[in-house]
């Protein structure tokens, strides 16, 4: 590890140029916060005005502008919902000014939509592929049972649901696992609760959220698709401050708070079921348990204008405990634990760095005791790491990233069948990667990211390299041409059921299976079309290749070689979107479209021929509006289309009679696979929230149905057989098993203290 | 005004979009095509059994095998040498009961270790149905621990057997249990749960045998002698009484049939409502021409002092 922080200061001092350079310019640096609560914002736009010489904050709120021409001029800084802050500045040559920028809140307008020449200017740092979503977009997003994260996510173009009932992100052909899901800095690896019906990310904790979609940038790795980037409240610098909710499957509360070095952030929530499930218990299927929790707390200590330190942790968990039949129990415990300690160090005005240890444990323990034979299975995935990552701005036309992350990967799989243990997999990994990155920006018109990862897995002796290029052409101020290319390796793949993310599995590559890896190519533009309105264009194609899954014929992996368990196979994505947004004003919201396809090819299924995965759609469309009726109320309505899930009809079917394993018949299917498409999915959420007062308290009623007009969309077919008036005669029967199929209530009841 | 126009824009804009997806974002459609189904099994050491010969029906009509039964098939099974050459070859004849049922004109002992060919010629059917197994090999019963056990009392029945033996992977197995005394009161909770005194989905005849999942040898202990130490488990048994226990080892036929036969219902990681297709041996048809060695004991199971309170 010392060598290789070594090799990035040597890096690091071999790029700086030297002092004498610097001595006819100036910098700006500082952090940007919203003056409120002291809390850093992310991506805010800061710039000189009349020029285009400007910067967006970083993921610690922290802006550089450099090879700055000394004198006079006004400095500017923006970001979505805040009054934009001007500053007269005087810079003499040489001079390093710190200047930390705090943001008020813009003030709700009812009677006029806000246009004024700063909201022209106001632009959003958008990146190739990246979208960004805004904790109060979640929070007022109708939704089952609890405002949700990912949920949220799914609106956007490019993500998908596998169904009403899955919080799962399918983010431009991939699969759930091809995203890296990241709280502050740390890999979370199931974050589901409820089986998977909502995230574990509680709404009320959370800062900021950022998506990669693809093309994303060498500072991330480990998946082939995706990143989502989250990250939790420093806790409010002001005033001790607070908010409390009750929902229908849970309640939730969160306080912060200053102290004399900083600040710090509880944030809780639990499902409040139990007295239902209680009183329920004489009612056939009912869980005699059932709960979930999670918690998650930060602590920030300010060292120096210069050394900010901070402590993040998380837990959650699910516990479920049911017995569906006489002699048959079910118990379900799965969980995450994260804690990570982050510091951010800012060595000038140039030069800023961040250091982060991070542990991350997923748990997955189900058990079941069928008529006194049981059934164990152990996943654990125990995540031990550290990064660090610089960022060096020496001047205008460069800025320099570079970074590592390594760590220890433990994976174990342990099934016990009827007190015996059948299989004990334990995998073991060093794992490490380091990244260099040079933007590189000729002129105002042009930018150029060019990057190189590289990434090392200890199980398997795996060494990959993985470039990254990005072009960005702005021929006029609110116009982005956008080029992207990346290569990506990933050395895990989950095994999740669709139906009941508390099984997911997750496994690694080993000697024999090879990392999974793609390449991604992105284009798109992106406007700014004044009066609050965006509308984005984005392209893509990528490729799956040695994509490894558990073979899905393999009922039992007892003394099965590792890398038998699997089967090998490739895929590929292309897709359209299109996002218009409308920011402003008291009716803003979004459209967004996306034409896509994905197709995967894997031994055994559909003769290895490429076939349609179920979330695959070819269209997919989301509208969400939001509109202020008065001071009070505002509405919400979100809704949805998609093309119809692929699905298996079969058109023919036979049975075996002679079975020697005691089956009367044994049924079969003649079909092609994947070769159908369920009816559209369409759907529209209603919300209202009531803003008011409640002993003196700020509070927020909201009121929500989902499914407004009852829209039955079905969710999966299945077939049964049965004898039709003689054991030798058969007759299979279609059941379709529906999504959400009636109008939803949902209400919630909030209050800011 | 401006404002108006872009909030008519932003609503026309989804409406149009919707309405265009919706008018173009169809079903697609398969089409059905009759095909021939084969079912034929081989247990090593045990005479060859009877073809059933029949076809495929439409998934919305009945699959009645009286119906779809197909006559007048040439059907014969080749014991093939270490080379693929046939060594020895076995007519079929139809039955004159049964239409679609073919049995050995020579009712020959299956030899484990060794290929079988099958074929059938179908007329009015250009291609030859083909499809190979290779037999595991025989395996025997050296002692049972007991002969008589209280339903999850804390001795298992367990059995030490032989090892069988086949090619390239480890020996797979599939247990069975046959109630000799099929009576309502003799059902586990679990059964009489799922019986449901009569009025649910399953009649007594339903649970009178039942079959475990498909479980590597892997599971159990490998003594010092060589022999294995095979634990039946309660999850197989749904009578209390005498019971008739099996052991199959399978081949790979029979193996790759069950895991995508299950897959169809579900029992993957496949998600639902992706049903994949049967992986079958058949060549120019459907079905399976699968073998395996099997081994038989009897067990009584005692219900315990607690049972039926």
């Amino acid at each position: 590890m010392k060598n290789l922080l070594l090799l990035l200061f040597v890096c690091v001092v071999a790029v700086v140029p030297p002092a004498y350079a610097q001595q006819q310019t100036a910098s700006i640096s500082g952090f940007v916060t919203d003056e409120t609560n002291g809390e850093t914002l992310l991506l805010a736009n800061v710039f000189i005005v009349g020029t285009t010489t400007g910067a967006a904050t970083n993921n610690a709120g922290y802006y550089t502008l450099t090879g700055l021409e000394p004198g006079s001029f006004v400095l500017a800084c923006t970001y979505l919902g805040f009054q934009e802050q001007r500053f007269e500045i005087m810079l003499e040559p040489g001079q390093e000014l710190r200047l930390d920028i705090a943001l008020v809140p813009e003030g709700v307008t009812f009677d006029e939509v806000i246009v004024t020449a700063a909201a022209d200017l106001q632009e959003e740092n958008k990146r190739i592929g990246v979208s960004q979503l805004s904790v109060q977009t979640v929070k007022q997003l109708p939704t089952v049972l609890e405002p949700d994260v990912f949920r949220s996510l799914q609106l956007l173009p490019g993500v998908k649901a596998a169904s009403d009932f899955s919080s799962g992100l399918y983010i431009r052909g991939g699969s759930p696992d091809q995203t890296l899901i990241l709280l502050d800095r740390t890999t979370v690896y199931n974050p589901s609760h409820f089986f998977g019906f909502f995230s574990t990310f509680n709404p009320d904790a959370i800062k900021d959220v950022r998506l990669f979609k693809g093309g994303y940038p060498a500072e991330y790795g480990g998946r082939l698709g995706a990143v989502v980037d989250v990250y939790n409240k420093d806790g409010n610098r002001r005033k001790t401050a607070g908010t409390a909710s009750i929902g229908l499957l849970a309640s939730r509360a969160m306080v912060e708070g200053p102290y004399s070095k900083g600040s710090w952030m509880v944030a809780v929530r639990r499902s409040t079921i139990d007295p239902l499930l209680n009183a329920l218990q004489d009612t056939d299927g009912i869980p005699e348990k059932y709960y979930f929790f999670d918690v998650n707390t930060k602590v920030n200590f300010d060292a120096s204008d210069n050394d900010k330190f901070s402590v993040a942790a998380y837990a959650g968990q699910d516990k479920l405990n049911v017995s569906p039949l006489d002699d048959f129990d079910i118990s379900v415990l799965y969980g995450n634990r994260t804690i990570s300690a982050n510091w951010t160090h800012i060595f000038s005005n140039s030069l800023f760095s961040n250091f982060t240890v991070t542990a991350s444990r997923y748990f997955s323990e189900p058990e079941f005791d069928l008529q006194g034979t049981g059934f164990e299975r152990t996943n654990t995935v125990t995540d031990v790491s550290a990064r660090g990552d610089f960022e060096y701005i020496p001047n205008e036309e460069h800025a320099l990233s570079l970074g590592f992350w390594a760590g220890n990967f433990v994976m174990k799989l342990e099934d016990i069948f009827d007190g015996s243990i059948s299989l004990d997999e334990r995998i073991q990994s060093v794992y490490a990667s380091a990244y260099v990155q040079e933007t590189y920006t000729p002129n105002p018109l042009w930018e150029i990211r060019g990057g190189l990862r590289t990434s090392f897995f200890n199980e398997g002796d795996f060494l990959r390299l993985e470039p990254r290029l990005s072009l960005e052409h702005r021929p006029v101020a609110n116009v982005r041409f956008q080029l992207g290319y990346g290569r990506y390796y990933q050395y895990l793949t989950l095994i999740t059921g669709e139906l009941f993310s508390a099984f997911d599995i997750w496994l690694t590559t080993d000697d024999g299976i090879r990392p999974a890896y793609g390449d991604q190519f992105v284009g798109g533009v992106k406007t700014n079309l004044g009066d609050g309105y965006n509308l984005d264009v984005e392209l893509y194609y990528r490729t799956m290749e040695d994509l490894f899954i558990l073979d899905p014929f393999l009922p039992d992996g007892a003394g099965v070689p590792y890398e038998d368990l699997f089967i090998v196979g490739n895929g590929d994505a292309w897709g359209t979107e299109v996002f218009l947004e409308k920011t402003r004003g008291r009716l803003n919201g979004f459209i967004g479209y996306t034409l896509g396809q994905t197709r995967r090819r894997f031994p055994n299924i559909n003769d290895f021929e490429y076939y349609t995965p179920k979330y695959d759609r070819t269209h997919d469309l989301n509208m969400v509006v939001n509109y202020d009726l008065s001071r009070k109320w505002r509405a919400t309505a979100v809704f949805s289309y998609g093309t119809g899930q692929a699905y298996t009809e079969p058109n023919g079917q036979y049975s075996l009679l002679d079975d020697p394993f005691g089956e009367a018949s044994r049924n079969g299917l003649v079909s092609e696979f994947n070769g159908n498409r369920l009816d559209p999915y369409h759907r529209l959420d209603l919300g209202f929230s009531r803003f008011g007062k409640f002993f003196k308290l700020e509070s927020e009623l909201q009121l929500q149905v989902i499914n407004v007009y009852g829209r039955s969309n079905d969710w999966f077919v299945f077939y049964e057989f049965e004898e039709d008036g003689a054991a030798d005669r058969i007759v299979a029967e279609r059941n379709t098993v529906p999504q959400i199929p009636i109008p939803l209530p949902n209400v919630s009841f909030t209050v800011r203290f | 005004m401006k404002r108006f126009f872009h909030h008519r824009i932003l609503g026309l804009l989804a409406l149009g979009i919707a309405l265009t997806l919706t008018a173009c974002d169809g079903n697609d459609n398969t089409t059905f095509e009759r095909e021939y189904v084969v079912e034929n099994y081989l247990f090593a050491g045990e005479p060859l059994t009877h073809v059933r010969l029949s076809q495929t029906a439409g998934v919305d009509e009945a699959w009645d095998f009286n119906e779809l039964a197909v006559s007048n098939a040439t059907v014969r099974v080749d014991l093939l040498d270490d080379q693929g050459n046939i060594e020895q070859t076995y007519s079929y004849s139809e039955s004159r009961a049964q239409r679609g049922l073919y049995f050995p004109d020579v009712p020959e002992d299956v030899l484990p270790l060794r290929t079988y060919r099958l074929e059938i010629d179908v007329p009015d059917f250009d291609r030859l149905i083909s499809a190979e197994t290779l037999v595991p090999d025989t395996f025997s019963v050296i002692t049972t621990r007991l002969d008589t056990v209280v339903f999850q009392g804390s001795e298992q029945f367990e059995v030490d057997v032989t090892r069988s033996f086949y090619p390239t992977r480890q020996n797979v197995f599939i247990f069975t249990t046959e109630a000799l005394d099929v009576r309502e009161e003799l059902l586990t909770p679990l059964a009489a749960d799922l019986y449901d005194g009569g009025d649910g989905d399953f009649t007594l005849e339903d649970f009178r045998r039942t079959s475990s999942p498909i479980l590597n040898e892997a599971n159990y202990t490998v003594n010092a002698d060589g022999s294995l130490t095979i634990g039946f488990p309660w999850i197989a048994v749904a009578f209390l009484g005498p019971n008739e226990l099996t052991a199959n080892a399978i081949d790979q036929n029979v193996f790759n049939y069950i895991t995508s036969n299950d897959a169809q219902g579900g029992g993957s990681t496949l998600s639902p409502g992706e049903i994949p297709n049967i992986n079958d041996p058949i060549e120019n048809g459907r079905g399976i021409f699968g073998s395996m060695a099997r081994q038989m004991t009897e067990l009584f199971i005692l219900p315990p002092p607690d049972f039926g309170n």
